[in-house]
């Protein structure tokens, strides 16, 4: 048999042992998203390696919505961040599972603007990978539905 | 708490588009799942034909002896094919059985979001072996062919074992 293709996806079943204790990428990929929903930039700087990638392939060609997402180092991730203005980011994870350094986040986000005539939330599908190496985040990348993307108005506020 | 003008915010550009879906399908995503319906069969010949000559097939999660930190990765048809009749030759699955409780497309990318229930045969009579994960597959269409497949799953942590056979 092929060695390269030895266990590709799937069949890997019963050579891969049940991961039962938490590989130290979860942690940091978890304090990772809580900053990056708090929009908390000072968090952010410290676990963003220097030359970090932030990604969205699905943001390359949606104009009118968001110019392409493809910051490379962590001064322009910060800078393509505050340049969106956005309060916070609130995600609802259907699935979080993590696998050789790449922690997965799918699910919805809504994104909250504060405004001075009070708050908008816009929520859409989104995936969100992590990887992090060294205890530092190399790599962001998102796979959005910008199109299935909707104002709501948040539970209690009618 | 930051304070913006409604102008300062549209400005921003970010997320305030109203919501633009088209309501039928578009020709990009029928694509994208046709060929995962195949890729789900493991129908690999009627696969082969939605595949560009230069695809790549990636998949960074991918964990064993033989992957390294970026998972596994085939370049151009011949390569990925080679190795998906290689896995079927080896393993002889049933299907991959793909759930998706989501899938969008955007920009030429079609995102499916869910878990692959795969199905092999088992040496233990009337009995299969299950191995379920949490997955997401990225489809790259363009120019009518898909030019990369993105497979993100939970390799770390499935539900795996014998179920009964469907009679």
């Amino acid at each position: 048999m092929d060695k390269s293709v030895a266990g590709f996806f799937v069949i890997m079943m019963a050579l891969v042992a049940r991961q039962d204790d938490a590989p130290p990428e979860i942690p940091v990929a978890q304090a990772y998203l809580a900053a990056y929903q708090a929009q908390d930039f000072d968090a952010l700087a410290g676990l963003y390696a220097e030359d970090a990638v932030f990604v969205d392939p699905t943001s390359f060609d949606v104009g009118g919505i968001t110019p392409p997402i493809d910051w490379q180092g962590r001064e322009a991730i910060l800078t393509g961040l505050r340049s969106w203005n956005v309060e916070r980011l609130e995600y609802a994870v259907d699935r979080n599972y993590q696998a050789s350094g790449r922690t997965v986040f799918d699910g919805a986000v809504t994104a909250v603007y504060a405004l001075e005539d009070g708050e908008r939330h816009y929520r859409f599908p989104i995936v969100t990978i992590v990887t992090v190496q060294d205890g530092q985040v190399v790599e962001h990348r998102d796979y959005t539905d910008y199109a299935g993307m909707a104002q709501i108005t948040p539970a209690g506020d009618h | 708490m930051r304070k913006h003008t409604v102008a300062a915010a549209m400005m921003a550009g970010l997320f305030c588009m109203p919501a633009a879906r088209a309501q039928e399908m578009n020709e990009t995503e029928r694509f994208a799942r046709e060929y995962m319906e195949h890729y789900s069969a493991v129908d690999w010949d009627t696969m082969e034909g939605y595949l560009a000559e230069d695809v790549v097939f990636a998949d960074p999660t991918a964990m064993g002896p033989d992957y390294g930190e970026d998972g596994a990765l085939y370049e151009g048809r011949e390569a990925v094919m080679e190795a998906l009749r290689s896995f079927s030759a080896s393993y002889n699955p049933i299907e991959l059985g793909f759930e998706w409780d989501t899938v969008f497309e955007s920009n030429g990318r079609v995102v499916f979001m869910g878990h692959v229930n795969a199905l092999y045969p088992a040496r233990t009579e009337g009995q299969n072996f299950r191995w379920r994960a949490e997955q997401v597959t990225v489809v790259t269409v363009r120019d009518g062919v898909v030019i990369r497949h993105d497979d993100y799953a939970n390799y770390a942590n499935p539900e795996q074992g014998l179920i009964p056979a469907a009679e």
